[in-house]
């Protein structure tokens, strides 16, 4: 790879996170999702970093349950009310 | 004008429903502290019947009790000047040089293996200034400038705060993968 493809690499992955988080301007975003379909060195890296953010995600969706909760916000509900 | 009794009843059916998922919140923001998020998830609750008449009926009310709860949180989370200053990661646990998920499994299949329990631990154990971050983006799905106003810091530590939060989580998965022999 040439030394301008490096360096491509280089602020690629600076702002790795930025690009998954959805932070950037779209000019830069366009230029790193066009250098991901370029570079076999940058897209596992982003690839790994995207599986492992939607695992972080998908744990919002995992409720704890706490059954005495909703009797004593039930109660608390009741005092307010008299 | 609905009587006070049909507002009871709708506000249960609508807003108790949704009790577990903002204990689950409230477990994340805290780190696991059980009594403390009990106490989050009342007030949240309680401030919810409260402003009930300003919920308008058929929009999304989970969203709207988890906005609630996460300001509730917040707000005692920024009162509470007597934190001490952030905890430094470097200074919690000195990690093995080399450790790498990345360069194990470059795939990421582990993170299919790894239980959701395993990966909420990981998040509840992160020290409190990385953790709310961490929560309030990858969990929440917040921008990085709503982070930075709610907590009252500069974008470029919200930053940093969740880069360092996230390699922290990839080493803790990559021990317990190992661990649970997923990964050798």
């Amino acid at each position: 790879m040439s030394g301008a493809g490096r360096s491509d690499c280089a602020a690629a992955l600076e702002k790795l996170y930025d690009f998954l988080d959805g932070e950037l301007p779209d000019a830069s975003n366009r230029e790193i999702a066009g250098h991901l379909e370029r570079c076999r060195a940058c897209w596992p890296q982003f690839n790994f970093e995207r599986v492992f953010l939607d695992r972080l995600a998908a744990v919002g969706e995992c409720p704890d349950p706490c059954p005495e909760l909703a009797n004593r916000i039930r109660a608390l509900l009741d005092e307010q009310a008299s | 004008m609905p009587s006070s009794d049909d507002r009871r009843t709708q506000f249960e059916q609508e807003a108790l429903p949704h009790l577990d998922a903002l204990y689950g919140l409230a477990l994340r923001l805290t780190g696991g502290d059980e009594a403390r998020s009990e106490d989050l998830v009342q007030d949240a609750v309680l401030k919810a019947w409260r402003n009930w008449a300003s919920f308008e009926l058929g929009t999304n009310c989970r969203a709207w009790l988890m906005t609630i709860l996460r300001n509730t949180f917040i707000n005692e989370f920024r009162r509470d000047r007597s934190r001490p200053n952030p905890v430094e990661f470097d200074e919690v646990a000195e990690r093995p040089p080399g450790v790498n998920l990345f360069e194990a499994d470059p795939e990421g299949r582990i993170f299919d293996r790894i239980i959701d329990r395993q990966v909420i631990e990981a998040i509840q154990g992160l020290p409190d200034d990385f953790r709310v971050p961490v929560v309030l983006a990858d969990v929440e799905g917040l921008a990085y400038q709503e982070i930075a106003e709610l907590l009252d810091i500069p974008v470029g530590t919200v930053k940093s705060r969740l880069f360092r939060a996230r390699k922290r989580l990839q080493q803790e998965l990559y021990t317990y993968a190992v661990e649970a022999g997923f990964l050798r």
